[in-house]
């Protein structure tokens, strides 16, 4: 009701209309079948029901049942309907016809109904002015069809589409009028009706030749608008199709570069790709080609890096491990796997820590590379995919995460995919709906197997979870997240994403809350505390999210690396930095914010943050 | 003190959100290839105070005060604190336009991808 404007004649008790709305859509299975007996109470005497055709009958006894609820008139507030009513017939001059049908039908009622879904002859002039001006209609006299009319406004506003949906309207109208006309054939309001007619006609004729335009020449924007200045509608027009064209372009150029990319891949590849490679893997190949290219994994400076001085009997790997499990900075942790690394570059391992610990360590881009050399090395690793397909969710390449998880589901349920294959053979490129829907179909198959909580798995959730979060359908999100908690109860991680799921949609305080148990399962999570900056920002609580972002700087610095404890020179966290920025602004602190810069020593800001 | 605030409006901070998001290399890639554009946006504060900006998401990604509006692609005219509620995300660019407290001079689709950018400048929690 609200899109018909405010004022008390709108409230749900005021406006009759309501009412009718209310009565029409109750479930009247029971009074359907008193309604079928021959003698009802309410359609005793009414003469024309003979007349009426079986569409408008049905239309009548919807009516008439309704209106029968509970004695005629007692729940059916008609006073109000009629007064309604009165209204429109002062404001608007109904002719002769109407007043005589209103009328006759109130004489053949046992009580005063005065409902006439279409009042007024009048009003497609109206509506048709209206869509030329481009306005709603919530100063007009509310009548049925205008109530109609006003959302198919505002849809045709945004799209063009809809706007052939209110030539749809238009017609049961007409027929409505028509079938009144046939009660009482007046002749002059036939012409006149039939003129309206033409009249839209002709508007139709004028928009379609519009958009022949427009489609003829790409570029006509400025030639269109000039042809026709009083079509508002032709502006969102352009837009829409400004933006399908430029999609369509995009498209277009990118999978040109898909391709481009693909053969590329081929050639690079020592051994061309098998002919019976499952489609699977070629469409991940194809995918994985086409990744953003995060590069090459980037390692700190050897003079920074204390674990490649370790002798040769211990294993930096298992000292990362050690590191990770007894809570020290990721930092370290990460510097460790980086030594292991460098010792044996085919450690497919380390490789994966490491992207772990870099994501933890909000130093997203580092991880992402990491994880993409370990799946290089090692193709089926499905912990990699599934962190991978997350990160690549972070960055926005949502159809390179579709397509890992498509890669994990196949790794992992292998059966689950196999018959998707053999169900529908001809999965060719698609576009990002389809591919997440078919990505979400495999996990909810996967999600079926185990349905019990005992043997549930975890990372089911957490990837169906990912994939409604890219549909940005957050509700089923944290439910799903909230099931893998249920399972793994002390995930600090899986902590973090029920906050980030219930922060993005717009739950900051409950996100906290979350934030704060990630944290206190793992104190050096320095993406939970950037989150907790992010969050704390959009309540509003500028000084705390400072603080909790100067934190996760802090544990970004290593210890004994260079006497005045610098933040570590490559796989820098710009997105830590620039929402300090942000809170610094928001303080109103100029003075603060120039003091951000890379390399800049945290500890100046201890003396007014504490962290 | 920085070259897109004005004093007096309540936007100020939020210009100069915009103008540390744009000096990021990968945000200002990112928002010239959702805009690809010049929008300009003039506020006008409490006072009756009228201050235009003009966003180059064309080819350079910067943000600029201007007095007198240059050569654009669309124009927004609305009012400062409309347009701080527009950045905060408590109010609706399409719903502004429909309640005509926004009036757009130009390309109405490069108008919208204002939006898009305020998200992009958002930062946004990360699973």
């Amino acid at each position: 009701m609200s899109l018909i404007g405010g004022g008390s004649d709108c409230s749900v008790n005021g406006n009759a209309l309501a009412q009718f709305n209310k009565h029409t859509q109750q479930d009247r299975s029971l009074q359907q079948q008193t309604a079928n007996q021959p003698v009802v109470q309410n359609g005793q005497g009414f003469r024309n029901e003979s007349m009426m055709n079986s569409r408008e009958k049905q239309h009548f006894e919807q009516f008439m049942n309704g209106g029968s609820n509970g004695g005629p008139g007692a729940a059916f507030q008609f006073q109000p309907m009629r007064q309604e009513l009165n209204r429109i017939q002062q404001t608007v001059q109904l002719t002769p016809l109407n007043n005589n049908w209103t009328q006759e039908f109130q004489s053949h009622s046992p009580s005063p109904i005065a409902v006439q879904p279409v009042a007024k002859v009048g009003s497609p002039v109206l509506w048709g002015g209206e869509f030329q001006q481009g306005k709603n209609a919530p100063e007009m006299a509310m009548t049925h069809n205008q109530q109609q009319s006003t959302p198919a406004m505002r849809m045709g506003m945004g799209n063009y589409r809809p706007m052939m949906g209110m030539l749809m309207m238009q017609r049961p109208m007409q027929q409505l009028q028509q079938q009144q006309q046939q009660q009482q054939p007046v002749q002059r309001d036939a012409e006149q009706n039939q003129q309206l007619q033409v009249d839209w006609d002709n508007h139709f004729k004028e928009v379609e030749e519009l958009t022949k335009n427009v489609e003829h020449a790409k570029e006509g924007e400025p030639v269109v608008r000039a042809e026709s200045p009083d079509y508002v509608i032709d502006d969102k027009y352009q837009a829409t199709f400004q933006e399908v064209w430029d999609n369509l372009n995009s498209e277009a150029v990118e999978n040109d570069f898909i391709n481009q990319q693909y053969e590329e891949f081929k050639h690079t590849q020592k051994d061309p790709l098998p002919a019976d490679l499952a489609q699977w893997e070629r469409d991940f190949a194809k995918y994985a080609s086409t990744r953003a290219h995060f590069g090459v994994y980037k390692f700190e400076e050897k003079a920074s890096n204390q674990f490649l001085d370790l002798p040769a009997d211990q294993d930096p790997y298992e000292i990362g491990l050690q590191l990770m499990e007894n809570g020290a900075k990721l930092s370290e942790a990460a510097l460790a796997f980086e030594a292991a690394i460098q010792r044996n570059e085919n450690h497919v391992d380390a490789w994966l820590k490491l992207g772990e610990v870099q994501t933890q360590n909000e130093k997203e881009i580092a991880g992402i590379a990491a994880l993409e050399k370990c799946l290089e090395l090692h193709p089926e690793n499905s912990e990699a995919l599934m962190n991978l397909a997350i990160s690549y969710i972070n960055e926005g390449y949502d159809n390179a995460a579709f397509a890992t998880l498509e890669r994990w589901i196949s790794t992992k349920y292998p059966q689950i995919s196999e018959r998707a294959r053999e169900k529908n053979p001809t999965i060719s490129d698609e576009d990002r709906y389809s591919l997440n829907k078919r990505v979400t179909e495999l996990f909810m198959e996967a999600a079926r197997l185990s349905p019990n909580q005992a043997n549930m798995d975890a990372d089911v959730q957490m990837g169906l979870g990912v994939l409604f979060y890219a549909n940005e359908d957050f509700d089923k999100t944290i439910d799903c997240f909230k099931a893998a908690l249920s399972i793994q109860p002390n995930d600090a991680v899986l902590w973090n994403r029920l906050g980030a799921s219930l922060a993005n949609s717009n739950r900051s305080e409950e996100a906290v809350n979350a934030y704060f148990k990630a944290l206190e399962l793992k104190p050096t999570f320095v993406r939970a505390r950037y989150n907790l900056g992010v969050s704390c920002i959009n309540i509003g609580c500028y000084k705390e999210a400072a603080e909790h972002l100067l934190s996760g700087l802090a544990m970004h610095q290593v210890e004994g690396v260079d006497a005045n404890g610098s933040t570590l020179n490559h796989n820098q966290s710009t997105s830590l930095t620039e929402t300090l920025k942000r809170a610094f602004i928001a303080m109103e602190r100029r003075d603060l914010v120039e003091l951000v810069k890379p390399g800049m020593n945290i500890d100046q800001f201890r003396s007014e943050f504490n962290f | 003190m920085s070259g897109v605030v004005a004093d007096g409006f309540n936007s100020s901070p939020m210009w100069e959100m915009i103008e540390n998001g744009l000096q990021q290399p990968d945000l200002k890639e990112k928002a010239i290839k959702s805009v690809g554009a010049i929008l300009v946006i003039t506020l006008k504060n409490k006072d009756g105070k009228e201050q235009s900006w003009v966003m180059d998401l064309k080819d350079k990604g910067t943000v600029a005060k201007v007095d007198t509006p240059p050569k654009n692609d669309v124009q927004l005219i609305l009012k400062d604190a409309d347009f701080v509620k527009m950045a905060e995300n408590k109010a609706n660019g399409q719903k502004l336009f429909m309640s005509g407290k926004l009036k757009i001079k130009g390309n109405m689709m490069k108008a919208a991808s204002l939006e898009t950018v305020f998200k992009q400048l958002d930062p946004r929690a990360k699973l």
